[in-house]
């Protein structure tokens, strides 16, 4: 089954008393571990389209299912959870709370929600270790087969960090954003984004303000959460960033069409 | 597990970090809740005050002589201490008058504020043989009698730590205190009529003698009188006046006393009431345009948090918990100063308003407190509702991302 399946999907604005769709008749679906790229000039509806996924701007018509589940049936609760737990979100402009660290800026969604499961349940889960620790051998007994570490104190502090650290900017963490260049921020809001583990990342030009070495970072960080599993949705008007992806879109009047699939990827392929 | 920012803990972190704004919040906030704790403990005070200048009111008539009636008014009231007296046998002549059931003669002196006395207090000689007035109010705070040369004190009165207090050059023991009034009998010392002589007899040994030479025996400042049922105070004064031969005695109507206090601190309460009503129109104002500047400010702020999967309930309770902790903040210090302000000196006060003011008690004073501070908060809180439900309403996205 399909992680993100977008059937006929269609927003409608009005400007100047005429309707027009934003998002016209859309259809899509990404599988777990696909990444798909979006291009297109401004104001052709790729960042509406992204709010639709998210279910930050409800649909005219059609239909967005997340991991088998009609975002539009959703209550306020329901879809916040979801925004919470299974999706990222990069947003094209910054959106970091100016009053917070860089590191409560980056814990804070991991913070949300915390009714429904204890703190410490909350801390495992998204401070899982990045792989899979090694089977134990079957020939030894099960009284001294290994078991899971139970979190850190600081597992959230621990996860934060190495989002940090992975996209070169754990020494900004005591920072606060009005300290930060606009590419800093743009890292940092991607760290947001990925510390709950999300299943589906959208990223609305995620590179938009960084340079030639950060895109590579950044860009290869998201191949990795891809190939880890995590469905990635990137809007971008960077060529750069478009090697990185498995399909590319083009979005134009509202209408998304595909412009192209990679070639299998290879060991020294982006 | 280490303590993480969470959203619960977002209001404070607001506040702290834009110390400017919140410290602005606060003073109006302040000022709105020393506007309503400061008005309504005044008010309460002076009613506390009047009720009890009522309960002292025992008689329904005094007589005093010609153009004293003001300064007998002041004795009921909260005004200065006075010297005032009849040179003749007033008394009997009063007693004889139709329509009097009850009378009794006391003598007003005042002391000096001079090397004499400790202070300057107004004192009152009753006779508690016949005085229906302030024995009563006496008996039920001092269990004896009260001898020649005694003195018994009202709660403003400064006794010293031997137990006397020093009146022209003479130390008189205090055998009682009594409790507040609000009125001028709080800053009076009551003898009997019989040490009268003896004060003014030190008054001359000072050299400031209090009543000329002669007259210390027989010396009454104004006759307390009850009139008989049937009888209206304003005839039985017609009646004294025929009886006494004496046409212009002066009159004074403690019932029409407490009727013009009443009507004055009716005022006063108005005024306050209007002020407090306004004053806080004005302040929700303020602080409902201060809190929806700032929603439009920190649209950016709410979109994250929406992004990040803040549902809309929770972000209207970021923006009310951060105006509530305005209105407790500002709440408290508004309710700290104004009683720094109020309490220690309401002696001061009283005296200055020159009405019956007496402090309430501490159960009142409590719930005001607790009604002062719940009057903050929530004004705190009504000055977030129009962001919140601004923040509330579906598709609060689409305005959010305003001027992205």
């Amino acid at each position: 089954m399909a992680l993100l399946e977008i059937r006929d999907l269609t927003r409608t604005f009005v400007r100047r008393g005429r309707p027009f769709a934003a998002v016209d008749h859309v259809s899509l679906t990404i599988d777990s571990g696909e990444f798909v790229a979006i291009v297109g000039r401004s104001g052709n509806g790729k960042s509406t389209l992204l709010n639709l996924v998210t279910g930050l701007l409800a649909p005219t018509s059609g239909t967005v299912t997340i991991d088998g589940t009609d975002v539009a049936g959703l209550d306020d609760r329901g879809i916040s959870a979801l925004r919470n737990r299974t999706i990222g979100f990069v947003t094209q402009s910054q959106t970091l709370l100016g009053n917070l660290t860089v590191l409560d800026n980056v814990i804070l969604p991991a913070t949300m929600h915390a009714a429904n499961e204890t703190s410490a349940e909350r801390s495992e889960a998204v401070a899982r270790p990045e792989t899979a620790p090694p089977p134990a051998d079957a020939g030894l007994p099960d009284t001294i087969a290994p078991i899971a570490a139970p979190a850190g104190p600081d597992a959230l502090e621990t996860r934060a960090l190495g989002l940090l650290g992975r996209l070169g900017v754990a020494d900004l963490a005591g920072c606060r954003p009005r300290e930060l260049s606009g590419g800093e921020m743009r890292r940092v809001s991607i760290a947001r984004a990925l510390m709950n583990r999300p299943r589906l990342l959208i990223a609305d030009e995620p590179t938009g303000d960084l340079d030639a070495q950060s895109t590579e970072t950044v860009m290869r960080l998201l191949r990795e959460e891809a190939d880890h599993g995590t469905a990635v949705l990137m809007v971008t008007h960077d060529p750069d960033a478009l090697a990185w992806a498995d399909v590319v879109y083009a979005m134009d009047r509202g209408v998304l069409s595909e412009r192209g699939r990679a070639p299998e990827r290879t060991a020294d392929r982006p | 597990m280490a303590a993480h920012i969470s959203l619960g803990a977002l209001p404070l972190e607001n506040l702290r970090r834009k110390p400017f704004r919140t410290a602005a919040l606060l003073v109006v906030v302040t000022m709105l809740t020393v506007a309503f704790y400061a008005g309504s403990m005044l008010s309460l005070n002076l009613d506390a005050g009047l009720t009890s200048m009522e309960e002292r009111m025992g008689a329904d008539l005094m007589v005093v002589p010609q153009n004293t009636g003001a300064k007998a008014e002041a004795l009921l009231t909260n005004g200065d201490s006075n010297t005032f007296y009849f040179t003749n046998d007033i008394e009997s002549a009063v007693a004889g008058a139709d329509g009097v059931a009850q009378e009794s003669a006391q003598t007003y002196i005042s002391s000096l504020v001079a090397d004499c006395c400790d202070e300057k207090v107004q004192i009152i000689g009753f006779d508690p043989s016949t005085d229906f007035v302030i024995e009563p109010w006496i008996t039920s705070q001092y269990d004896g009698t009260l001898a020649d040369g005694q003195a018994v004190a009202g709660a403003n009165i400064n006794v010293s730590a031997d137990g006397t207090i020093r009146l022209y050059g003479h130390r008189f023991p205090v055998v009682a205190q009594l409790g507040a009034t609000g009125t001028s009998l709080d800053n009076s010392v009551f003898v009997n009529r019989a040490t009268v002589p003896q004060v003014v007899r030190y008054s001359a040994e000072t050299g400031h003698p209090a009543i000329p030479e002669g007259y210390e025996d027989k010396v009454t400042s104004a006759v307390l009188i009850k009139v008989a049922p049937g009888y209206e105070a304003r005839t039985v004064a017609s009646n004294i006046a025929r009886a006494t031969g004496i046409d212009d005695l002066g009159y004074v109507y403690p019932g029409g006393v407490t009727a013009s206090t009443k009507s004055s601190l009716g005022a006063v309460m108005r005024y306050v009431a209007v002020f407090v009503a306004i004053f806080w129109a004005m302040g929700v104002v303020v602080l409902l345009a201060v809190f929806s500047a700032t929603a439009n400010e920190r649209k950016r702020e709410f979109a994250s948090l929406r992004i990040m999967g803040a549902t809309r309930g929770q972000l209207a309770r970021l923006v009310v918990g951060e105006s509530t902790l305005v209105g407790v903040i500002g709440g408290v210090i508004g309710v700290g100063l104004s009683s720094l302000a109020i309490l220690p000196f309401s002696a001061l006060i009283g005296r200055e308003l020159q009405l019956p003011y007496l402090q309430t008690g501490f159960g009142t004073v409590a719930l005001l407190v607790a009604v002062a501070l719940v009057f903050a908060t929530v004004t705190g809180a009504l000055a977030s509702v129009l962001a919140a439900v601004r923040l509330a309403r579906p598709e609060a996205y689409l305005t959010l991302r305003e001027g992205e």
